[in-house]
């Protein structure tokens, strides 16, 4: 009864934090129905080891360590564009944090078109909803006020390719504005069961002092391991509905998940029209 | 990061009713003091997961478990007067199958129809009635326990 994908998506996935992989150590980690050995070499650049294969490719990009997944073993057909903020002293480093979820990776994707889970979810009614698709990316636009989250908030989210998602956040706490930047990525363990990774970093306030800020990231991830628990409450006790009634109140879904489509099935059966024109929904 | 094996849970379903073998009946699912006024429980004892709640007119109610909408689970949401509403994002099931309510929609959707399930409660027990074919309940049917 259950129609899972017959694959993990292609694309790029996040195995960690650079800073996670030091020169010389070896890390264990599990994915893709295997055990994954990450090492950096002397030389310093990273060799991942997938189940005994060393052929996946290895990216270093936004602080964090990918590798390429692809069943057809092809070269990677994007790269994940590179965040300035990454690379800026205004900006904190990623404050990471992570959890399991038992569910088929697809059930984070939902969430880009879904519009109606703010509310009763999160408690947090949006007021604007834009979405976009673009070959390997899909653009999320929203402003909404949360109590959780922050005031006035606006956030752009991304994600290129179907497991590294980026977000840029500004809200108001305490009548100050806040800059953040957020990252969801997974790895799917099993078929039936993924790991979410994710990471906040803000960008400093002047004069604030690295004690006060460590704080403050720590902050923004217990808001944002919050607002995934109630994420989460609903993932684990749902089933998936290939083909949802969906009300006019509703955002894209149908569109996002032929788009997530194209990642699994080989390249030479991805469909045209995927694309999405940016629209207010 | 997370060092973690390899778990492949089992996910939830929502069975297919016509392939259960029981007879037309009605299936003892819990006992009165089970469900108190405005509460929801989960039934996996059946030929498929559905949830019961009491309304707040007392009277009890039963649909498919998951949501038509997204695939939630109902048992996870409130009771609200006498429907049962999805956590996932509000709609709002009543007692017959039909969607009653949707907070964010200017119109209910014609297809928001969920399977529901013929109630009875006597001398403490709650009963679902389960024939394969949907015949109608049939109030002297044979009790199950
Ligand atoms: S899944 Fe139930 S309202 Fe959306
Ligand atoms: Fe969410």
């Amino acid at each position: 009864m259950n129609d899972l994908p017959d694959r993990f998506p292609r694309g790029w996935f996040v195995l960690g934090h650079q800073r996670d992989f030091p020169v010389g150590e070896t890390k264990t980690i599990f994915g893709f129905n295997n055990k994954i050995l990450i090492s950096r070499i002397e030389d310093g650049s990273v060799a991942v080891d997938v189940g005994g294969d060393t052929s996946w490719p290895v990216l270093e990009i936004n602080q964090m360590v990918m590798v390429w997944h692809d069943v057809e073993k092809q070269d990677p057909d994007f790269t994940p564009d590179k965040i300035e903020e990454c690379y800026s002293d205004d900006w904190s480093d990623y404050g990471m944090a992570s959890f399991i979820v038992k569910n088929n990776c697809r059930e984070l994707i939902d969430n880009m078109a879904d519009k109606g889970h703010f509310g009763p979810v999160h408690q947090a009614p949006f007021e604007g909803f834009w979405n976009e698709a673009k070959d390997h990316t899909y653009t999320q636009e929203m402003t909404a006020d949360s109590p959780i989250l922050g005031r006035d908030l606006f956030s752009q989210a991304r994600y290129e390719g179907p497991a590294y998602m980026t977000t840029y956040m500004s809200a108001v706490h305490d009548g100050a504005k806040v800059e953040s930047r957020l990252l969801v990525s997974h790895i799917p363990l099993t078929l039936t069961s993924f790991v979410i990774n994710f990471g906040v970093m803000v960008k400093k306030v002047p004069g604030m002092s690295a004690e006060d800020e460590a704080a403050f990231i720590q902050g923004y991830v217990d808001a944002n391991n919050f607002a995934f628990g109630q994420d989460v409450a609903i993932w684990e006790n749902k089933i998936y509905i290939p083909d949802p009634v969906v009300c006019d109140g509703d955002g894209p879904l149908h569109k996002l998940r032929k788009w997530y489509g194209q990642f699994l099935v080989n390249r030479a059966d991805i469909p045209s029209g995927l694309d999405l024109e940016k629209r207010e929904f | 990061m997370t060092d973690q094996e390899l778990i492949a849970p089992e996910l939830p379903e929502q069975k297919d009713p016509a392939t259960s073998g029981l007879e037309s009946g009605w299936y003892k699912v819990a006992k009165s003091e089970d469900i108190p006024l405005k509460k929801a429980i989960q039934i996996d004892d059946f030929p498929t997961q559905i949830v019961v709640w009491r309304g707040e007119d007392a009277v009890l109610r039963s649909l498919d478990l998951y949501c038509k909408h997204m695939g939630a689970s109902l048992a996870c949401g409130e009771v609200e007067e006498n429907s049962i509403q999805c956590p996932f994002h509000a709609w709002r099931w009543a007692g017959d199958g039909q969607c009653d309510k949707i907070p964010y929609a200017k119109k209910i959707p014609a297809k928001a129809i969920t399977r529901s399930w013929e109630v009875s409660e006597n001398d403490g027990m709650i009963y679902v009635w389960f024939d394969r074919d949907q015949k109608p309940a049939d109030p002297n049917g044979q009790k199950f326990n």
